[in-house]
């Protein structure tokens, strides 16, 4: 379970750039939630991520995942509980590095590393399975490096990685946003098929509103820092994209163009 | 002939320090000049040590861990104090010239008539000192650099190497960034000081002045050998480096034998240098022209 509490971050405090991101934000993720957030650009959706995952601190508020206080919780310490995807595919893997390099590291997230050599044929063939239920093909290019792939089969892979280990929470950020139509698609089946298998407790942002109405099981809708709507999954199945056009010009006059297009 | 294997002696002892060049440079992504001072640290500490009487290996050892120590400063300031990389290391390798000073109580300190590696094993093998030489480095680089790619092959080693190439990624997976890049810097550094105190031994002699130019030098060494071995993977960087550093001085005993003046010497590996890491840039727009 995710819990946050009242969280408020303020960049530039004290600047003429000030910038209030959230301006105090409560919500929880009760286990199996499959969260989709939309909003404008500049709503504070990364931020809130960001927050959650530690790659950013609030100033006030508090952050709870399965009951323990990860507020000021270092990012690279609380990685234990988070599995990240990113928009930029090429921030969730190490291009240098072979397919299956790649994995054993996200195989020890959270856990220490030991100065014991990292393979062994079990554990190769454990990581090829993985590889192979994604359907991509990728299993015979175990130890290519990562660098080589497309940006779909990076996020593929990423997506792998975050959930490989069972994470409490699962966090993307439009993992989609950078790639073309048909494999965005792939991916975001992936997700699909991973985080219902799993039953995972996932905050998705999307762009897309089709695709924020089509997956999980809840949608929140943020603007200015707030979360202004919040749809469980009943309230869900009757939106339609319209009517989620309509709740963001009640509360800004410019729907961007980028909303306006990603619902067509 | 004995040139041939005295250069070859010396391309193998100067891969030590390519090596740990390679570690900073290659692997951690970090231009780390620390090295001009930790490598005259190396041969000041195993001086200072041989000429006291204490075993020359032992001297080595010693080395070693001063370098680690003097990569872990340069470490703690790039990574917690924020200080720019190249910086940090200026500034750990400035500081480096007072304590090497203090070390050798003077600028240089003679090893004549000690007995360093290269003479015990010359006694031990009886055998001349350009052939105990070669034995001596090659046996060194070698167990080296077997150790090195045991080492990026465990569970942390791979950690440091996925560090250089992404620290988002890396800190997503629990790991400790900082610690990493703290600890591929204190290798590196470990390895370069430890080339320093067998350089020393080898030339008879330690100097305050020694380190000038060893960055260039271990950086000359790595384009080298990628670009002769077309290296990409990590086995074949880790030949390269090796390789690389035997041309290196093949190219440099082939210019002093063609009358090239010693002191030239630093500005040929400056362009040398230039060279290389020009040379894809080139080649794109030779490409280019063709095209055109």
């Amino acid at each position: 379970m995710l819990k946050v509490t009242d969280v408020k971050k303020t960049f530039f405090k004290g600047t003429v750039n000030e910038k209030k991101a959230i301006r105090g934000i409560s919500l929880t993720m009760n286990d199996g939630d499959f969260c989709t957030v939309i909003g404008s650009n500049g709503a504070g959706k990364s931020t809130l991520l960001n927050l959650i995952a530690g790659a950013l601190i609030p100033d006030e508020g508090l952050i709870e995942i399965d009951g323990k206080d990860v507020t000021r919780m270092p990012e690279y310490k609380r990685a234990k509980y988070i599995g990240r995807v990113f928009q930029d595919p090429m921030k969730g893997t190490a291009a240098g590095m072979q397919l299956q390099e790649n994995l054993m590291l996200a195989d020890r997230r959270g856990l220490c590393h030991r100065l014991r050599w990292a393979f062994t044929p079990s554990r190769e063939q454990y990581y090829q399975n993985l590889v192979a239920r994604l359907g991509l093909g990728l299993e015979n290019r175990m130890t290519a490096r990562i660098g080589l792939f497309s940006g779909g089969q990076r996020q593929a892979v990423t997506l792998l990685m975050a959930t490989m280990r069972r994470p409490e929470v699962l966090l993307l950020d439009e993992p989609t946003a950078a790639l073309d139509p048909k494999t965005a698609e792939t991916v975001l089946n992936l997700v699909n098929q991973i985080v219902t298998e799993q039953k995972l407790t996932t905050l998705m942002i999307t762009h897309n509103m089709r695709d924020a109405l089509r997956l999980g099981n809840r949608l929140i809708m943020m603007n200015d820092g707030k979360i202004i709507a919040d749809y469980n999954a009943e309230q869900k199945k009757e939106l339609t994209i319209d009517m989620l056009l309509r709740k963001f010009e009640e509360v800004t006059d410019d729907v961007s163009d980028r909303m306006m297009l990603g619902g067509k | 002939m004995d040139l041939a294997i005295s250069t070859g002696a010396q391309g193998l002892m100067w891969a030590i320090l390519s090596l740990g060049v390679f570690l900073s440079f290659r692997i951690l992504d970090v231009p780390d000049m620390t090295c001009e001072g930790s490598f005259p640290l190396g041969g000041a500490i195993a001086a200072t040590m041989v000429v006291a009487g204490v075993s020359p290996w032992l001297a080595i050892v010693a080395a070693v861990i001063g370098g680690m120590v003097a990569g872990a400063v340069t470490g703690i300031l790039y990574t917690k104090l924020k200080i720019p990389a190249i910086l940090a290391g200026i500034l750990t390798m400035i500081a480096l010239y007072s304590i090497n000073l203090h070390i050798m109580g003077k600028a240089n300190v003679s090893l004549l008539r000690t007995d360093t590696i290269f003479r015990l094993a010359s006694r031990f093998l009886d055998c001349g000192s350009s052939v105990a030489a070669l034995v001596v480095s090659g046996g060194l680089i070698l167990v080296l650099v077997l150790w090195v790619y045991w080492f990026f092959g465990t569970e942390l080693g791979m950690c440091i190497r996925a560090t250089g190439f992404n620290v988002h990624m890396m800190r997503a997976q629990g790991v400790n960034t900082d610690t990493m890049t703290i600890l591929g810097l204190l290798l590196s550094n470990g390895l370069i000081s430890a080339c320093g105190a067998v350089v020393a031994q080898n030339n008879g002699f330690a100097d305050v002045g020694m380190g000038i130019g060893t960055l260039v030098i271990g950086l000359a060494s790595i384009i080298i050998g990628e670009v002769v071995l077309n290296a990409t993977s990590f086995k074949t960087s880790l030949i390269a480096v090796m390789v690389g550093s035997v041309i290196y001085r093949v190219i440099i005993a082939v210019v002093l034998y063609m009358g090239m003046e010693p002191n030239d010497l630093k500005l040929f590996t400056a362009v040398v240098v230039v060279l290389a890491l020009s040379m894809p840039l080139i080649k794109t727009h030779i490409a280019a022209g063709k095209e055109g």
